[in-house]
C-alpha cells in the first residue's frame, strides 16, 4: 500500500465526534439517532465486524423532555439479586439522582444486544448541562440535528414583544387578574 | 514417481480383479497398503530422504528440439529456430557441456549451438528504449523522472523473470544451475526480444514487450512507482514555471484532534480559490505533503479520476519521440499546446 | 450377486468399512477432539454440521440482503432521500439495479450514487409520491414535470 492509499484509508475509517443538544428532545426517539451513529449504520462501508461506528456527545440531557404520562408512569427496575431486593424506579426520581442516566438507558436499550454494548456505550458521552469538557469539545466536527424545534418558554419574551404582540381585546381597567 | 505408479497399478490390480469375480467393494487389505504407500511417500518427500523434483529435461520422453518448436509456435511470432536456440541458452551450460565432453575424452569439443550472451545486451537496450518511448507516449504530461523509474521497475529482475516464467521458460532455457535462477530468466528474455527483433522487424519486438513487459502496469499506480521527495517543494516550483502565485494549503476539515485516531484533512488552492489537491493525514504536515502529492498527480494526468494507460498504441520506433520535461522545468502550458 | 452355491456366499468376505468411514473422516477433518477421529461421533457431528451448513445458506442469503439494504440505506439518506423513496424513484425510472450493485455502488462509486439517488429523487417529486414533498429538488437534474415547472416559472 502506498502513503497516500494508506491516508485514504485513514481517512475513510476516521471516527467523527458528533455533538447533540438534548434539550426539550425525546429520549427515546433520541435514542435511535445516537445509537445509529455510534454503531456506523450512517456509513456506507458499513459492516457488522467492521469497526466504523462515531462518538456522540449528548448534553442538556437534564434538559430532555419525556411525552404524555412518561415521568410519572415510566418504572426502572433493578433487582439486588436477594430476595425482596427488587426495587421499582419511576422515571422523575432517576432523573433526579442522576440526569444522564434516562438518556443512557434508552441508548444502551436501542443498540444490539451482546457484548459489543460495552464498547459501543464507550463512545457515548452524556452531559448534564451546557458544560463540556474542553478537550472533548475540541475533537467535535458534526452537529446531529435536534428532532424537533424547541419551544419558546413564556418567561423566554421580552416585555417590548409581549407589549406588541397582537391581541383580540385589551381587559377592562377594573378587571382584576387573578 | 515408481511410488505414484505403484499407487495407481494397485488400485487398477484390485479393479480388475473385483470385476472378475463378484466381491462387495475393495478388499480389505486394499487400504492398508495404499495406507502403508502414503506412508512411504510421504517419508520420501516430507522426511527421511528428501528429494527435489526431478528437472524436466531428466524425463526420459524429453525432446528439447520438439519443446523449443512448440515454444516458439506459442509464443506467435515467427522466430529462427537457431536463433531461438540460441537465445535460451546460457553461457554456464556450455561451459558445463564442454567439460562434459572433455571428461569423455573428446579433445576439441563442439557443440551445434552458440551462447546468448550477445544478444542479451542488444535485447536489453532495444527494450529498454521501447518501454521509455512508449511511457513517453502514454503518459506525455509524466515528467522524466517518472518515467525513468517506472522504466526501472517495469526491467527489473523480479518483473522480467515473473514474466519469463509465465510463458514457460522454467523448463525450456538451458543454464548450468537448477532450480533455475531469477537472473537467468531476465537475461534470456532480454535475447528472447532480440531473436523476435532479427528474425523480424522493430515494431513486431516492439509490440511483443508492449504485450508482455508494459502491461504488468495494469492494477498498478505509476505514482506509486515514482517517489518524488518535498513534493510541496516540487508544485511551488511548477507553479514558479507558470509565473503564478503559489498555490495556499488550508486545512479544510478534522476530526478527533484529541485523540490517537486525529484525521486532518488539507487542501491546496489556487489564486482562482479552486482546489488542485487533497490530502489527508494523522497530523496536518503528512496531510499537507499527501495534499501536494494529490496536486502534482493530478497535473500529471495520473491521477484516479484519469483514464488507465493505453496499452494498444501503435509506437515507430524509428521515430525519436522528444524526452518528456523534467521536473524542474515541467510546464503545463507549453504540454497543453504540443499535445493540442 | 450370483452365488452357484451357499458354500460360496459364505465364504465372500466383509466389505472393507474403511471406504465408507473415510467419506465421513474426510468431513470431520477439521472438528475438535474426539468428534474428528472416532466413527461413531464423528458421524453425529458431521450430520449436525451438514444441517447447520444446510440452514447457513438460507441465512446467508438474508444476511447479505440486509446488509446489503443498510448500506443502501446510509447512502441514500446521506444525500437526504430515504430508503423507501429511492427504490421506488429508481423503480420508476425504469434502473433496474439490484441491491448488491447499489450498495456497490454507494461504497465505491459516492459519485455515482449521488447522481441515481438525484435521479430518484426527482421522480419522486415529478410522480408527487407520499413523502416527496420533504425531499430537495436536484440541482442538475431535471424530471419531465419539473422542466415544465421551471419553464413556467
Amino acid at each position: 500500500m502506498s502513503a497516500y492509499e494508506r491516508v485514504k484509508q485513514w481517512n475513510t475509517f476516521a471516527r467523527i465526534w458528533h455533538i447533540y443538544d438534548a434539550k426539550w428532545q425525546n429520549p427515546f426517539d433520541s435514542a435511535k439517532v445516537i445509537s445509529k451513529h455510534i454503531q456506523g449504520l450512517h456509513k456506507p462501508i458499513y459492516h457488522p465486524l467492521n469497526n466504523c461506528g462515531d462518538h456522540v456527545i449528548v448534553f442538556n440531557s437534564r434538559h430532555i423532555a419525556l411525552p404524555g404520562y412518561e415521568w410519572k408512569k415510566r418504572a426502572y427496575f433493578h433487582h439486588t439479586g436477594y430476595p425482596g431486593g427488587a426495587s421499582w424506579t419511576l422515571a422523575w426520581q432517576l432523573h433526579e439522582i442522576n440526569p444522564t442516566l434516562v438518556m443512557q438507558k434508552a441508548v444502551k436499550w436501542e443498540l444490539p444486544r451482546g457484548l459489543s454494548k460495552f464498547g459501543l456505550m464507550a463512545r457515548l458521552h452524556i452531559f448534564p448541562d451546557e458544560e463540556i469538557p474542553e478537550e472533548l469539545l475540541k475533537n467535535v466536527t458534526s452537529q446531529l440535528r435536534q428532532l424537533r424545534p424547541v419551544p419558546r418558554t413564556l418567561d423566554s419574551y421580552s416585555d417590548k414583544e409581549i407589549e406588541e404582540f397582537p391581541k383580540v381585546m385589551d381587559y377592562p381597567n377594573d378587571y382584576i387578574l387573578k | 514417481m515408481s511410488i505414484q505408479k505403484l499407487f495407481s497399478t494397485a488400485l487398477q490390480a484390485h479393479r480388475t480383479y473385483l470385476f472378475s469375480i463378484q466381491a462387495h467393494g475393495f478388499k480389505k487389505d486394499v487400504s492398508r497398503k495404499l495406507m502403508e504407500l502414503y506412508k512411504r511417500k510421504e517419508d520420501i518427500e516430507f522426511g527421511k530422504t528428501p528429494s527435489p523434483p526431478p528437472p524436466r529435461s531428466s524425463y526420459l520422453e524429453w525432446n528439447y528440439d520438439a519443446e523449443l518448436y512448440s515454444f516458439g509456435k506459442r509464443l506467435g511470432e515467427h522466430i529462427e529456430p537457431n536463433l531461438l536456440a540460441q537465445s535460451l541458452t546460457q553461457r554456464s551450460f556450455i561451459v558445463v557441456e564442454e567439460e562434459k565432453q572433455k571428461a569423455v575424452g573428446i579433445e576439441d569439443p563442439i557443440l551445434n549451438v552458440q551462447e546468448n550472451t550477445p544478444l542479451v545486451d542488444e535485447g536489453k537496450s532495444f527494450t529498454s528504449r521501447y518501454v521509455k518511448q512508449y511511457l513517453r507516449i502514454a503518459l506525455p504530461f509524466f515528467p522524466e523522472e517518472g518515467i525513468q523509474s517506472v522504466h526501472n521497475y517495469l526491467l527489473t529482475e523480479k518483473v522480467i523473470a515473473n514474466i519469463a516464467s509465465h510463458i514457460g521458460m522454467n523448463d525450456i532455457v538451458q543454464t548450468a544451475e537448477y532450480p533455475i535462477e531469477t537472473s537467468s530468466l531476465h537475461s534470456c528474455f532480454f535475447a528472447l526480444v532480440e531473436a523476435i527483433r532479427q528474425s523480424n522487424d522493430d515494431h513486431t519486438a516492439g509490440n511483443f514487450v508492449r504485450d508482455f513487459v508494459l502491461t504488468q502496469l495494469g492494477g498498478k499506480n505509476v505514482n506509486d512507482l515514482w517517489d518524488i521527495e518535498n513534493p510541496e517543494d516540487k508544485l511551488n516550483t511548477i507553479y514558479r514555471n507558470h509565473g503564478e502565485e503559489l498555490p495556499e494549503p488550508r486545512l479544510v476539515g478534522a476530526s478527533g484532534k484529541n485523540t490517537i485516531l486525529a484525521n486532518y484533512r488539507v487542501a491546496f488552492y489556487n489564486k482562482d480559490k479552486q482546489m488542485i489537491g487533497l490530502g489527508f493525514g494523522e497530523s496536518v504536515q503528512i496531510a499537507k505533503e499527501m495534499a501536494a502529492r494529490d496536486a502534482l498527480r493530478r497535473l500529471f494526468r495520473t491521477s484516479e479520476r484519469d483514464a488507465p494507460i493505453k496499452y494498444n498504441l501503435d509506437i515507430n520506433t524509428s521515430q525519436q519521440k522528444k524526452v518528456n520535461p523534467s521536473l524542474e522545468e515541467w510546464n503545463e502550458k507549453i504540454l497543453l499546446q504540443a499535445t493540442g | 450377486m450370483v452365488f452357484p452355491t451357499a458354500l460360496l456366499l459364505a465364504r465372500t468376505p466383509n466389505p472393507d468399512r474403511f471406504w465408507k468411514k473415510r467419506k465421513i473422516f474426510k468431513m470431520s477433518a477439521h472438528f475438535y477432539g474426539r468428534s474428528r477421529n472416532c466413527y461413531s461421533i464423528a458421524i453425529r457431528s458431521v450430520h449436525r454440521a451438514l444441517q447447520y451448513a444446510r440452514r447457513s445458506k438460507d441465512h446467508k442469503k438474508a444476511d447479505s440482503i440486509a446488509l446489503y439494504t443498510q448500506r443502501i440505506r446510509a447512502g441514500a439518506e446521506e444525500h437526504g432521500v430515504p430508503y423507501v423513496l429511492f427504490r421506488e424513484g429508481l423503480t420508476r425510472s425504469n434502473i433496474m439495479l439490484d441491491r448488491k450493485t447499489l450498495s456497490d455502488l454507494a461504497a465505491w462509486e459516492p459519485r455515482t450514487f449521488k447522481s441515481l439517488t438525484e435521479i430518484a429523487a426527482a421522480k419522486c417529486i415529478d410522480d408527487n409520491i407520499v413523502g416527496s414533498r420533504h425531499l430537495e429538488e436536484p440541482k442538475y437534474f431535471f424530471g419531465r414535470d419539473m422542466l415544465k415547472r421551471f419553464w413556467n416559472r
